[in-house]
């Protein structure tokens, strides 16, 4: 079960956005940029999604730092996403995503859903 | 309303501009938060020029048209979006170091020129928008004051929040009737934040003490019984080595953070130059730092327009921060506390040595600030919170000021317009930035007016 971190100035609105959901598979954790910046650099099962702005400062900052770049993604403020769209990135190998604020909404649920259907490569 | 652009105006946003270019051609610094940690790669070569070009369009294209030319219309006063956002753009598209500076220049002559000619245009129509606009300042500067109860409700709960919010109106009612020569949002605001930091750090002690009376627990038990500890060292190695590997991972992004501000500290003269040309547009009052702050300054209401941005600097200098030592690029601007030091600043000089000063000491102090911030999590969380909370406030503001200038230019006609467009948008996913749909379509409802005046469909009224 994959665990997501979230962060950001959204993250309240993101928990309550998920929480909504009532999904007891999915597990959300609270934290920051540079908390989840260093779990997910030891975890290969988490995921962490940010929350600023732009999509990208506030949110993917510390997380370019920790991962590189190749493993972060920003939806900027783009409002249209769909599954297969996250699928092919998580396939590329991104673990953290930055959504733009006032996106969460429409991005998330997306977001989240492709993130739960995505079974890992086994290695 | 009119629009004086003095030279000293002209000269110094096309300098900024030019410099700014400057700093984002040799990717020393952005203005965009959201494009800055990509520059690291950048500079290590990881990142081709026309691909970071892409990025930086990317993120910052729906705010120039989104929010800083909407702003800086309806204001009069120059943004930092509309300055700054263009001229990362600019600089980071430059092949050669002096082709920045070039193309910088003449976006900053493009906006003066642009803004003024624009200005006087929209003066000289039977339907002064700009004159209706004036209605911001009222709303901003009335509900602003109360982000800080919204930061309380957000990071500690109901309670606190009420309690935040009934003081905070006490001391409004208190202000405005014992005190008439103070703003009443200025005392307020003041209470309201005090609040929040006396919360955070009561919050933060109690925190530390839970960890220490942890660790001593821990302790007390591995003293207690000996043999529990000796079987934990008996563990195989396998949780010895994660740890390790934890620590390793841990000294390798830290000393990634230290080299990157100490790239910073090698270019300290290169950021006191932008803070002197910042220090001394900030001071011409033709340059606001924020949104709120543009009516503000507009109105010419300069020591409000100072508290609003150095509450609001509060919220983002943990962002720029973290930023700056994770990618080893500046943020154009610096902390933002040029701005409120330079408003009230009595002349351009002293706002030139503040500025060059203030940027100095900024970058020398980056990796300490960034060392505290990674230590202490309730003010990262009311960082975050105040910047939430300033937007959730201004939002309203925003929209109501709007609104009160629809109503100033064609009563429910008006409203009809200027409302009508901001739900139209938020069911279109948001391309104009909420903060700024409310100035957006007051400008489309004032060149709606104004054909119609012409077509004699409408009789303009006068707009006080």
């Amino acid at each position: 079960m994959a665990t997501i971190y979230i962060g950001g100035v959204g993250k309240a609105d993101l928990k309550r956005l998920l929480e909504q959901r009532r999904d007891p598979t999915l597990n959300v954790v609270v934290s920051n940029d540079l908390e989840a910046g260093q779990l997910l650099k030891r975890r290969s099962d988490a995921y962490y999604i940010g929350t600023c702005h732009t999509g990208a400062g506030g949110s993917l900052g510390a997380l370019m730092a920790f991962l590189g770049r190749q493993r972060c993604h920003t939806f900027g403020r783009q409002a249209r996403v769909s599954v297969e769209e996250v699928q092919k990135l998580l396939a590329a190998g991104i673990r953290a995503f930055g959504v733009s604020v006032d996106q969460i909404n429409t991005v998330v649920p997306v977001l989240v859903e492709a993130i739960q259907s995505y079974q890992p490569p086994r290695s | 309303m009119s629009l004086h652009l003095t030279p000293l105006v002209i000269v110094f946003t096309i300098l900024a501009t030019a410099f700014a270019a400057l700093l984002s051609q040799m990717a020393l610094a952005v203005f965009n938060d959201g494009v800055r940690p990509f520059l690291l790669d950048f500079y290590r070569g990881e990142l081709a020029r026309p691909q970071m070009t892409a990025i930086a369009f990317g993120l910052s294209a729906g705010f120039i048209f989104g929010l800083g030319v909407p702003v800086a219309f309806s204001s009069g006063v120059l943004n930092p979006w509309v300055l700054f956002l263009p001229s990362d753009i600019l600089g980071i598209l430059s092949p050669r170091k002096w082709i920045a500076p070039i193309l910088g220049a003449a976006w900053g002559a493009v906006v003066v020129f642009g803004l003024s000619a624009a200005t006087t245009a929209a003066n000289s129509l039977p339907v002064n928008f700009l004159t209706a606009m004036q209605q911001m300042s009222t709303p901003i500067l009335y509900l602003f004051s109360f982000f800080p109860t919204v930061a309380v409700t957000m990071q500690f709960g109901r309670l606190r929040g009420i309690i935040t919010f009934v003081v905070s109106i006490f001391v409004m009612l208190i202000t405005m009737k014992w005190l008439p020569s103070v703003f009443p949002g200025a005392t307020t605001m003041a209470i309201g934040v005090i609040l929040l930091v006396a919360f955070a750090v009561a919050e933060e002690v109690t925190r530390a003490r839970s960890e220490r009376q942890k660790a001593q627990a821990l302790q007390a038990t591995e003293a207690a019984s000996p043999g529990a500890a000796s079987a934990e060292e008996d563990d195989p190695p396998a949780s010895a080595s994660a740890l390790a590997s934890a620590a390793d991972a841990d000294d390798e992004t830290s000393s990634i953070f230290a080299a990157n501000a100490a790239r910073l500290r090698r270019h300290a003269p290169y950021f006191m130059i932008m803070g002197l040309l910042l220090g001394v547009l900030v001071n011409t009052h033709m340059f606001a730092g924020g949104e709120a702050t543009s009516y503000v300054i507009a109105k010419g209401q300069f020591a409000n327009a100072a508290q609003i941005d150095f509450y609001r600097a509060l919220g983002f200098i943990p962002l720029i921060v973290t930023t700056a030592v994770a990618s080893g690029a500046f943020q154009i601007v610096g902390f933002t506390l040029i701005y409120p030091v330079a408003y009230l600043l009595p002349n351009p000089i002293l706002a030139a040595i503040a500025g060059a000063l203030l940027f100095g000491i900024e970058v020398f102090i980056l990796s300490y600030i960034a060392k505290g911030i990674a230590a202490l999590h309730t003010i990262r969380d009311a960082s975050d919170n105040i910047r939430n909370a300033i937007n959730l406030t201004l939002e309203v503001a925003i929209l109501f000021g709007s609104l009160a200038a629809g109503n100033a230019m064609a009563s429910g006609l008006g409203i009809a317009i200027v409302g009508g467009l901001y739900a139209l948008n938020e069911v279109l996913g948001r391309p104009v930035v909420r903060m700024a749909a409310g100035p957006v379509g007051v400008i489309i409802a004032g060149i709606a007016l104004n054909l119609l005046a012409y077509a004699h469909l409408f009789t303009p009224i006068p707009i006080k």
